[in-house]
């Protein structure tokens, strides 16, 4: 049994379909990404997971319960930070943390241990007792992440957990993600970051207009792409033969000598590379901003 | 993975758990913000006391406690909506074995504690002031419940109408316009002359009308009297059914 299952899965809002038949397939004990520009269809696809959202057609099962027939079941199973969350701030991270675990379920035994583990864990606990409005957006954003994570739910979904976060932070949260999924469960996220995707994830799903355009082990799809470094020139300077990129062209060599006079910069082909030259509408949205 | 509950019982503590964070935690953290939702109806009892003394202040103690639980259900428009649409509280809560029923009762017990130091002011004034013995007590206490019921549950439903916080500002001041001072809440129906059914169109009146005849400020029928009841309830009926209409977690 899968942790995550969807096949042909659609959705849509009015007369425009955002989820177009997504299929994906996540492991237990797996950090899952879900990458793509914004309207991919990422946050809809949180939504329908979570049972919070009706798709129109297609089938998916969280820890092998069906999330439209099964739906408290799934419930039980599961811990979601949506997009833009924010804890209630005249609580403390201890008041929140505490009170959704046993909003969860937990015995109060239970959920006051997992609560000193989470904060701990996270680095809040000399925190514990401030209001969440004296802490900073970071801060106050470690606290959802607390309380999910406290929640030992078999699959834990985070839509872009780590917005706004300094980088101190983020490597926080990172390292409890890790430790998280390391006890078996699944991590199913969404981030704009393609750093964040390449440092904690076991598999990355790219979402372009409601399809799964490629997944993989980061490290795969980077080795799909021909060459060992990107050379990236104006489009202006282009002889045509590059991949365009927004209003940029980036040409795949294996050896720096070949970066030719024109060029704006020569890196190691990485997972941003595969992104920006897999997902279009991304260098689209670019070319418009 | 721990052991999670989601029967009967965690229902009942999950409403209690939101009734304490919603309401109990901030009282405690703040309790201006208690005294501020009491200086409407204060004004309005101080008000009426100054310009009619006895009369006017049984009708403003009267007055005060259906607007505190009218209040009570106004605040859970706010309170739901920006759980919703601000903190995306609901959603976070949508992952977990809480029901939206519970959710919602909790949502609603949190506004009556929220608004308790104010029901307290009102029903020790009204002890104070006006005769009531136990039948007139019992009266006043099942058409303040079936007040709270009603506008709680209206609330809620108003609630999912938003798609913008700021939107409910503005609801929220008219519908006590609406419910709190235009109808025959701080005054008698009677005032109202041939109109005087007028009150049994929106609950707050219709509780009035209970809670005046109850103190004996206002004399009404047995008959209208009993029309008071039986629109307070049929206030219960159609809140449930809202309610039940939007208190499913999934948007279809």
């Amino acid at each position: 049994m899968r942790a995550i299952m969807v096949s042909g899965l659609r959705r849509g809002f009015g007369g425009k379909e955002v989820l177009r038949g997504v299929d994906i397939d996540v492991d237990y004990g797996v950090i899952a990404t879900l990458l793509g520009p914004n309207g991919a269809g990422k946050t809809t696809l949180i939504r329908i997971l979570t049972t919070e959202l009706m798709p129109h057609g297609g089938e998916a099962y969280i820890a092998g319960f069906d999330v439209v027939r099964q739906a408290p079941e799934v419930r039980r199973r599961i811990a979601v930070i949506p997009q833009d969350a924010k804890p209630i701030s005249y609580m403390t991270p201890r008041e929140f943390v505490y009170s959704y675990l046993l909003l969860r379920g937990l015995s109060r035994n239970d959920a006051k241990r997992a609560t000193r583990e989470s904060l701990e864990e996270l680095g809040l606990w000399e925190l514990r007792n401030t209001p969440i409005y004296q802490l900073s957006g970071g801060m106050s954003r470690r606290v959802l992440v607390a309380a999910v994570l406290a929640s030992n739910a078999e699959v834990v979904f985070l839509d872009e957990p780590t917005v706004g976060l300094d980088a101190a932070s983020r490597r926080v949260v990172w390292n409890s993600l890790r430790q998280y999924s390391n006890s078996g469960a699944s991590i199913f996220l969404t981030t704009h970051y393609i750093e964040e995707a390449e440092q904690i994830s076991n598999v990355v799903f790219l979402i372009d207009r409601g399809l799964i355009v490629s997944h993989g082990r980061p490290n795969e799809l980077v080795e799909k792409l021909p060459g060992k470094y990107v050379v990236e020139y104006p489009v202006s300077m282009s002889d045509g033969s590059c991949i365009q990129v927004g209003s940029s062209c980036f040409t795949f060599v294996n050896s720096l000598d070949e970066a030719g006079n024109g060029a704006i910069r020569v890196s190691p082909k990485s997972l941003e590379h595969y992104v920006l030259v897999t997902i279009k509408s991304w260098g689209e949205e670019n070319e418009e901003g | 993975m721990r052991r999670v509950r989601g029967g009967l019982r965690h229902q009942l503590r999950a409403a209690l758990v939101l009734a304490w964070l919603n309401g109990l935690l901030p009282i405690l953290r703040s309790p201006l913000w208690t005294v501020s939702t009491l200086a409407m109806p204060i004004s309005l009892l101080i008000l009426l006391t100054v310009l009619y003394r006895g009369i006017g202040m049984i009708m403003g103690i009267v007055g005060g406690l259906v607007w505190t639980m009218l209040s009570s259900g106004t605040a859970l428009i706010g309170d739901a909506a920006y759980y919703r649409l601000e903190l995306k509280f609901q959603q976070l809560i949508v992952a977990t074995p809480t029901s939206p029923l519970a959710y919602t009762i909790g949502l609603a017990l949190s506004e009556v504690i929220f608004t308790l130091p104010g029901i307290v002011l009102f029903t020790v004034l009204l002890i104070l002031n006006a005769p009531i013995n136990l039948w007139g007590a019992l009266e006043i206490a099942a058409s303040l419940i079936l007040l709270w019921y009603a506008v709680s549950s209206i609330a809620f439903y108003s609630s999912t109408l938003f798609t913008y916080i700021r939107y409910t500002w503005a609801v929220v001041s008219l519908l006590t316009l609406v419910l709190g001072v235009l109808p025959p809440v701080y005054y008698p129906a009677t005032y109202l002359g041939n109109a005087w059914w007028v009150a049994y169109l929106v609950p707050t009146s219709a509780t009035a009308m209970v809670v005046q005849g109850a103190v004996r400020v206002a004399h009404y029928s047995i008959l209208q009297l009993g029309m008071a009841y039986v629109s307070s309830i049929a206030w219960c009926l159609v809140g449930t059914v809202l309610t039940l209409r939007v208190a499913k977690w999934r948007t279809p």
